[in-house]
């Protein structure tokens, strides 16, 4: 290969207003890329691009694709956008970004048992009765039932950022069968055949256990009396945007792929239909909301559940992961409550930070807030969608005043925060055919079962294409990138 | 002791064959309220029954049924006994103390399934009446007599006037209803007022000349600090005595209905029930 004159990254150019995380101030790449700056200003423009190429082409191949929906056309295929340049993550930073996620993980597990039971951090006031019982995700049906183990949380996807002052933060917890693992693995796969020597050489932390990880999680909730038990993923369908994940996962398990009318119910067991008659089934990893999976119960016109299905749930015959009734613990108001929720049964200060929210019913903060609206988000409570939220740097000076107004007659509505703003990353943009900076997140995956907890040593970078977009999702023109854990 | 028989029964006629179905009956008397001599049932499908619990720990009748069908019927009879009840209470708590208790924290967090808005309990925002508020000037089993005398008034006894998927609003604007619109009133009002309040469905016995038609009835109960929960029927301005014959409870009708079936068919369905209640 030919050296190229000038480097392909020589051209990037700093933003000073948000944490980088490759370059330091001077242009200099931080210690942990410098190899992979190295070898990227080794390839000429056409390399880069011919690389590219060669890694979309294997997306395609492996049938890595979403739908996006229009009125008038046919769904669009398309592949995830996907950038070749890493995000990569130290070995100390991770492990306690590690250590941060599963001490997250376990207090909501323990906190949802709590809730569902004896509801003491309820009773000793730690987190509001009236936000628990007022939420549609608490679900009378898990009242008083122990799920098998106490899981359950089988699987969470915690989303956090990396502020300006190049610490993370949680951005939101995902409780309830969190998506984007089959890119995280689909991604390495792609961009370790043209990098796979730099992967030796960082010693860059495997992910391909992840399905291995899971299958075993879900076989230490089988129920009692089973020794070899039947796991199956439950899809809505080929029509849900992340049916390559399902398919992925059930694949890569080696279990069967199913959806709801596959399976039935008979006295209190549930079963399979296969060609070789019905065969019981003990573990479910569902993909299809609480409010579908079983229409005796929730809705009554889901086309997607197994009716009777709960039942045989609380009869303790079949396992669900994740468990019905997760979605009460990452609900917006309660993420202001897990920093309290950690300490409460942990005993612990928590390890990763929460964004800082000021509650405005609290009278030491509450003045705080009304002279500094111009730097703060301000969100109620009780709404969700983004409704009624307000970010302080788009008011104008008569918005801030009524602002103050509405807080004042109703302080106990609403809280507010820092305005936080995601770390950048350099990224290839085609249309520029430079690289850029663009915003990004991490989600991590962390699995829990009977007496066992996995993290994937990674995650789902995502990145927001678009010049100065904080939103990260794919179907608003957002990517991913490969995340590496150093050795 | 009272004894009393009781049959329940139901058919559905279906316009296409149904392929494949599942049923859930919750028709058996609750053998906590009352004794359970004799129980019996049948379906028209010849199927093998398995009895589960429900949430709130009643028995269900579950049957799944694989080979098509166009009519499905489910007959029940039982013998049950129960010793007379004279539904008068005192507590023996004072006002101010039962007022304290039940705003209390840790009771309001014990009741909360039965404290929560459910979407069949739900008080409309704008109401043109003013209800009976309890302020713990008076005992609580006092005021809910005052509440059920209320509702009794307020509505119009009608058949067939609301379904049971009629929210409170339209029951209001209306003022006619039948039993469980009664019932999810009463019970809305008192959880605005904090008294935990649950749905009861059973069975009446109608000799006794009340308002209930020949189906199963439903009526309240509320929990009264130190009395338990005690049953009241605005329906019919009672307090539930004997006559009344629990088979379950829940947060609304939808936790009670008393057969819920999942059913692959594409045309419609007629059905018939009746229910019998006998005392000898």
């Amino acid at each position: 290969m030919k050296q190229a004159e000038k480097g392909i990254l020589d051209s990037y150019s700093l933003t000073n207003s948000h944490y980088d995380e490759v370059f330091k101030e001077t242009k200099e790449p931080k210690e942990h890329y410098q190899s992979i700056v190295e070898r990227f200003n080794q390839l000429s423009l056409s390399d880069y691009e011919r690389i590219n190429n060669e890694v979309k082409t294997a997306f395609f191949n492996q049938g890595i694709t979403f739908a996006v929906y229009s009125d008038d056309k046919k769904p669009d295929e398309r592949i995830f956008p996907f950038d070749l340049f890493p995000r990569i993550i130290p070995n100390d930073e991770w492990m306690q970004l590690e250590k941060g996620v599963i001490q997250r993980n376990r207090a909501i597990n323990l906190f949802l048992d709590d809730i569902y039971h004896r509801k003491l951090i309820l009773k000793d006031k730690v987190v509001p009765a009236d936000l628990i019982f007022s939420s549609k995700n608490y679900l009378k049906e898990m009242v008083d039932f122990t799920p098998e183990g106490k899981i359950y949380t089988h699987i969470s996807g915690t989303d956090l950022i990396k502020h300006t002052d190049g610490q993370y933060y949680i951005l939101e917890d995902n409780l309830r069968c969190p998506s984007g693992v089959s890119y995280v693995l689909s991604n390495r796969l792609a961009l370790k055949k043209s990098l796979f020597d730099l992967f030796d050489k960082l010693k860059t932390k495997t992910v391909y256990q992840y399905p291995e990880q899971l299958l075993e999680i879900l076989k230490t909730v089988k129920p009692k009396n089973i020794d070899v038990p039947t796991v199956v993923v439950v899809t809505p369908g080929m029509y849900n945007s992340a049916y390559f994940e399902h398919s992925f996962l059930a694949q890569k398990m080696g279990v069967p792929l199913v959806e709801g009318r596959d399976l039935f119910v008979d006295k209190n067991f549930v079963y399979m239909k296969t060609i070789h008659g019905p065969i019981r089934v003990d573990v479910i990893y569902r993909r299809v909301d609480d409010e579908f999976i079983d229409p005796l119960v929730f809705r009554k016109d889901s086309m997607l559940g197994v009716p009777g299905l709960m039942n045989a749930y609380r009869a303790g015959n079949v396992t669900l992961a994740n468990a019905p009734g997760t979605g009460v613990a990452d609900d917006k108001a309660v993420y202001h409550y897990v920093p309290d929720i950690i300490k409460y049964y942990l005993n612990e200060e928590p390890i990763l930070n929460n964004v800082k929210t000021y509650h405005c019913e609290k009278e030491s903060e509450v003045n705080y807030v009304l002279e500094n609206i111009d730097k703060l988000v301000v969100k109620p409570v009780d709404e969700s969608g983004g409704y009624g939220i307000t970010i302080g740097t788009t008011l104008t000076k008569e918005q801030i005043e009524e602002v103050k107004v509405r807080i004042k007659s109703n302080p106990r509505k609403y809280i507010a925060q820092p305005i936080m703003s995601l770390s950048v990353h350099a990224t290839f943009i085609e249309e520029t055919k430079e690289f850029e900076p663009r915003h990004i997140d991490l989600r991590t995956f962390c699995l829990m079962g009977k007496d066992t907890e996995y993290i994937l040593k990674g995650g789902l970078t995502r990145v927001a294409l678009k010049r100065g977009n904080l939103i990260v999702n794919s179907s608003q023109g957002g990517g991913s990138k490969d995340t590496w854990v150093l050795g | 002791m009272e004894e009393f028989y009781i049959e329940y029964f139901i058919e559905n006629k279906y316009e296409a064959p149904v392929r494949k179905a599942n049923f859930q009956l919750l028709v058996i008397p609750d053998s906590n309220s009352q004794q359970v001599q004799e129980l019996k049932f049948y379906c028209s499908e010849n199927q093998e029954t398995l009895i589960s619990k429900n949430i709130f720990g009643f028995e269900i009748i579950n049957y799944y049924i694989s080979n098509p069908f166009t009519e499905f019927w489910f007959k029940l009879s039982a013998k049950i006994t129960k010793p007379e009840i004279n539904p008068f209470y005192i507590s023996p708590l004072l006002p101010s103390d039962e007022y304290e208790l039940i705003h209390s924290l840790d009771f309001q967090i014990d009741n909360s399934l039965f404290l929560r808005s459910t979407d069949l309990t739900k008080m409309p925002a704008l109401v043109n009446y003013t209800f009976p508020e309890y302020n713990g000037e008076i005992q609580i089993f006092e005021y809910l007599l005052h509440l059920t005398s209320f509702l009794y008034q307020l509505l119009e006894y009608s058949p067939e006037s609301t379904d049971v998927n009629t929210p409170i609003e339209e029951v209001l604007r209306i003022r006619k209803g039948v039993c469980q619109d009664y019932a999810h009133l009463f019970i809305s009002i008192c959880r605005q007022n904090k008294i935990p309040a649950r749905y009861v469905s059973g069975y009446l016995n109608q000799g006794a000349g009340f308002t209930g038609t020949s189906q199963l009835h439903a009526w309240a109960e509320a929990l009264i600090p130190d009395l338990g929960w005690v049953g009241f029927d605005a329906t019919n301005n009672l307090v539930s005595d004997h006559h009344y014959i629990k088979i379950a409870h829940g947060t609304d009708y939808r936790d009670c209905s008393p057969i819920i079936g999942v059913l692959e068919t594409t045309g419609a369905q007629k059905s018939i029930h009746s229910v019998i209640v006998t005392n000898q």
